[in-house]
């Protein structure tokens, strides 16, 4: 029997009541990821290590231990440090780059004794929407495989949609979960600032980064979530908070609770039947006796100007390590210093990569600090403050994920102001620290899905979590 | 015309805290090469800064000794450059928000009471060390201080001399070791300073070309590196030439400065905050906390004892040298009030027992200060000679065996026992004849020989009160 289309949630049950072996279902998915390879959602598997993991996990399940992620086959975006694997976070920089310590959440999910198969494709060091800013080639939408999975966490999101594994961790930077879930179909949870620590995660722009976990449900995704949130004494902007286990608190529900529609933000344009799916998902939530506010959200367009500058400007910082000294790419041929900078760098980078460091570098330069990152920092508290008001009316806001769905490989490669358009819904989010998920909420007329994004307060994962998994439940994503 | 020179001091010196600034690695010196290190301090990619809350109250504590106000919120910018040492391609510093703003340094230079002021202290982190090898011409990387907490002093340029410039530095390193958070040890490069000099017409207040000069590596290349680059500015002004501003560097084997870059090639350094380090607030509780528990500094405790204990400038300085002798002093005195008497002996014996068994005072002395007590109490009632005083505390002063035991073992306690003394006294006289006659035709200074002979005889322990009272009643 193939297990492998299972959530994690079911396959978790059958793990427990020894129905089904870790090794059994960690040789399934990577027979899965062999048969899938065209899709290039994989960049590396641990396939013995795996194995071994596998052995080990069936042994403490079959003492009747263990947790819901025992067993359980999992990937890792490659921008996660992991002991002993190579992460490129897809770029020649780091092609044969090993780690030598394990991510926070890695740490996490081996001491549930989940079983970490490979690492998967994604946007040179996440920059992208689309995965085709990938070193290696990019990864193919599972739906359909013209398409793009979404970025920059697309091979995280294409490996849950085809059952490579039952669950993956992304990084979400300005859309990098929600945008590929959504192209997908699958859950994506961006997590607020601070939930899961980035200890190990290899940096992009460090105050808007976020680790968050794709499923196929909504359960799963509270399950992942529990297993890597809490505080980290590494990371000194980790929130100081308790581990909350979601699925046990969980109140599926939207009986009373206040979603709030930011009319001007959807007059900004999106897809006809991203718009009907959206209208349809509001008349659900409004017949199951949750209240429909509109509200609006002021300056939020400018938020992308306001993301690429505070972005750029912390790449261009982040990715200086990056030098051909002391790990990494590095020449083979220089005159000198200088130029051994710049020939591994001009070698190890690819253009995406390129042009916003220099975007972040013209930002921050002397002459230029104040009227770029100086004010989009005060931009970014302008549109923190929007969110605030909004939710003193409301408990969630409701938007697409995306205006549209998955796009054509190669349709926007060379339109770069469109791609960074597209992420409208999705970065304000990241802008104000605040959690938001995507769920499935339909389809075009391509068969694609269309995702609904659910945003929350700050710390307000619950309730996003009681919201989508009512929507999961009693509507689905699949009408 | 007449010039006058305007400097400017930037002083880097480690901070002696158990850890580095953003990672638990030891802050210590004598690693093997690239042994303490971590992926934090290495700069890879993932791993993250915590900053050390000692480095961040040490540099609090630099700021109150100099006056500084102590800022309410403490930002980290990232200042972004490369170089091979540098691993994260960015030193974490501070720029708009340091930790301590303004301040002075106060010092006496011939007489006179001077202050320069202070732009800032600031908190960062230090980069590793490059070593080049010629014989290879190849550059080795060693990280294991990459990352070790410095504190950065900014003067104002209020320095108008190479002498002022090195009071300046004196008294900061004296300050830094007295509120001990830092050894201030230049040739280890725990002290480290730039200066900035540029010259002016004397009388007139503008702020002309200024060149910055590094690698100095002890208080007389400050001083002959400021007087030299004066003296070039000088002969460039009066030769027509101008000045560019630039970096130099100092050779002080050649005792010549050159050029290291112009302010053109300077880098742009790109500082914002760093996202990993929120800003951080500073509760003034904390502040006052800080302040309440830092010893008093030389300067006070030079005036007091001036003042309050009357003692000689020179015994002041002396004693106010090192805090762990100040301390010793004052905690003497609590016990036994007579300043004088409890400077002598640390000036003449105990400073030189320091100094002949050669003891690091970072350590504290093996002599207790009630021991020390006890001896004093004995000199004071006349028990033991001065003589023996000195005799008991090279006997006890590594042993810190009891003093009052020490002087019976050594059978060292005054005797004060008129028949005995009287013995000795008639001794002497008898096989001194010549001295008798002396004496008898006036010659007081003979008394003193007397008192030597008997003092001798009696191995010290004679209470010279006694001896003298008994030396002119038999020589009448």
């Amino acid at each position: 029997m193939n297990y492998t289309e299972l959530s994690l949630y079911e396959v978790s049950k059958l793990l427990k009541e020894r129905k089904v072996t870790s090794v059994e279902l960690t040789k399934q998915c990577l027979e899965n990821i062999k048969k899938n390879s065209h899709l290039n959602a994989v960049l590396s598997v641990r396939e013995e290590e795996a194995l071994l993991d596998a052995e080990k996990a069936d042994k403490i399940l079959d003492e009747g231990n263990g947790t819901y992620l025992t067993g359980v086959p999992i990937l890792i975006k490659d921008n996660i440090n992991m002991l002993g694997t190579i992460t490129t976070c897809a770029s020649r920089f780091l092609e044969n780059y090993e780690s030598v310590y394990d991510a926070c959440v890695v740490e996490k999910l081996k001491s549930e004794n989940a079983v970490i198969i490979g690492k998967t494709n994604m946007d040179e060091f996440a920059m992208g929407s689309s995965n085709e800013n990938s070193a290696f080639g990019t990864c193919l939408n599972p739906i359909d495989n013209t398409r793009v999975p979404g970025g920059s966490s697309g091979g995280s999101a294409c490996s849950v949609k085809a059952n490579l594994c039952f669950a993956s961790l992304g990084s979400d930077t300005g859309g990098s979960i929600r945008q590929p879930a959504s192209f997908c179909g699958v859950v994506g949870m961006k997590p607020t600032y601070g939930l899961v620590s980035r200890y190990g995660l290899i940096a992009y722009a460090s105050s808007l980064d976020q680790i968050g976990p794709l499923t196929k449900t909504v359960k799963d995704s509270m399950i992942m979530l529990t297993s890597i949130m809490g505080h980290d004494d590494r990371e000194f902007t980790s929130e100081k908070i308790e581990k909350i286990d979601y699925l046990n608190n969980l109140n599926s529900s939207v009986l009373g609770v206040k979603i709030g529609v930011p009319t001007n933000f959807f007059a900004m344009g999106m897809d006809k039947n991203v718009k009907k799916a959206i209208d349809s998902a509001i008349e659900f939530f409004k017949a199951n006796g949750a209240e429909i506010v509109e509200i609006k959200l002021d300056k939020i367009d400018k938020s992308i100007p306001t993301y690429y500058t505070l972005a750029c400007a912390e790449a261009s910082s982040n990715l200086g390590r990056f030098d051909g000294i002391r790990y990494g790419k590095r020449a083979e041929k220089f005159t000198d210093l200088v130029d051994l900078y710049y020939k591994s760098r001009t070698e190890g980078f690819g253009k995406e990569v390129k042009r916003r460091i220099m975007l972040g570098n013209f930002v921050l330069s002397s002459g230029y600090y104040d009227a770029y990152y100086k004010k989009a920092k005060k931009v970014q508290q302008i549109i923190k403050n929007e969110f605030n008001k909004a939710f003193s009316k409301v408990d969630v806001i409701l938007t697409p994920t995306s205006p549209f769905t998955a796009f054509k490989i190669g349709e926007k490669v060379n339109d770069h102001i469109k791609m960074y358009l597209s992420d409208i819904f999705t970065v304000p989010v990241n802008i104000a620290s605040l959690p938001a998920i995507n769920i499935p909420c339909g389809k075009d007329e391509n068969k694609m899905p269309i995702g609904m994004q659910l945003i929350g307060n700050k710390f307000s994962e619950q309730t996003l979590f009681n919201v989508a998994d009512f929507f999961e439940t009693n509507k689905g994503g699949e009408n | 015309m007449e010039f006058e020179a305007v400097i400017g001091l930037e002083i880097h010196c480690e901070l002696k805290t158990k850890t580095k600034n953003f990672c638990s690695c030891k802050n210590e010196f004598g690693f093997n090469m690239n042994t303490n290190v971590c992926p934090v301090c290495l700069g890879l990619p993932g791993a993250l800064p915590v900053p050390n809350k000692t480095a961040f109250e040490y540099c609090i504590k630099a700021g109150l000794s100099f006056g500084c106000d102590i800022n309410d919120i403490a930002i980290f910018e990232r200042k972004n450059y490369f170089y091979p040492d540098l691993p994260k391609a960015y030193q974490i510093s501070q720029l708009e928000k340091p930790i301590c703003l303004n301040g002075c340094v106060e010092f006496e230079e011939e007489g006179l009471e001077k202050s320069i002021r202070l732009n800032r202290i600031h908190l960062e982190e230090d980069a590793g060390k490059s070593i080049h090898d010629n014989l290879t011409n190849s550059s080795l990387i060693d990280l294991n201080r990459s990352s070790v907490p410095l504190i950065e002093i900014v003067t104002e340029p209020d320095i108008r001399s190479s002498s002022e410039a090195v009071k300046v530095l004196e008294t900061i390193k004296e300050t830094l070791k007295y509120i001990d958070v830092s050894d201030c040890k230049m040739q280890e490069g725990s002290l480290r300073c730039d200066v900035n000099v540029s010259i002016r017409e004397k009388g007139t207040d503008k702020l002309n070309t200024r060149t910055e000069m590094k690698n100095l590596s002890s208080f007389k290349a400050v001083q002959r590196a400021i007087d030299f680059e004066i003296q070039r500015q000088i002969e460039m002004f009066k030769n027509g030439e101008k000045l560019t501003q630039e970096t130099l560097r100092w050779d002080d084997e050649k005792g010549v400065n050159y050029s290291l870059r112009s302010k053109e090639e300077s880098n742009d350094y790109k500082y914002f905050p760093d996202p990993d380090l929120l800003p951080i607030k500073i509760e003034r509780d904390y502040v006052s906390k800080i302040k309440n528990n830092l010893p008093r500094l030389p300067k006070t405790r030079r005036k007091q004892y001036i003042e309050e204990f009357n003692l000689p400038e020179y015994d002041a300085k002396v004693l106010t040298n090192d805090k762990q002798i100040s301390d010793f002093f004052e905690e003497t005195l609590k016990q036994f009030n007579n300043p004088k008497q409890v400077s002598n002996l640390i000036m003449s014996d105990i400073l030189r027992l320091i100094k002949q068994n050669e003891l690091n005072l970072e350590e504290k002395l093996p002599f207790s200060i009630d021991n020390f007590v006890k001896l004093l109490k004995m000199l004071d009632s006349k028990e033991i000679t001065r003589t023996s005083c000195t005799t008991i505390l090279e006997n006890i002063f590594i042993t810190n065996e009891d003093a009052i035991k020490c002087a019976e073992r050594l059978n060292l306690k005054v005797n004060d026992n008129e028949d005995e003394i009287l013995q000795i006294v008639l001794e002497v006289i008898k096989n001194n004849p010549n001295a008798v006659q002396d004496y008898k035709n006036g010659n007081e200074r003979t008394l003193t020989f007397f008192m030597g002979q008997v003092m001798k005889a009696s191995r010290g322990r004679a209470k010279p009160d006694t001896v003298t009272k008994l030396i002119k009643e038999n020589l009448k």
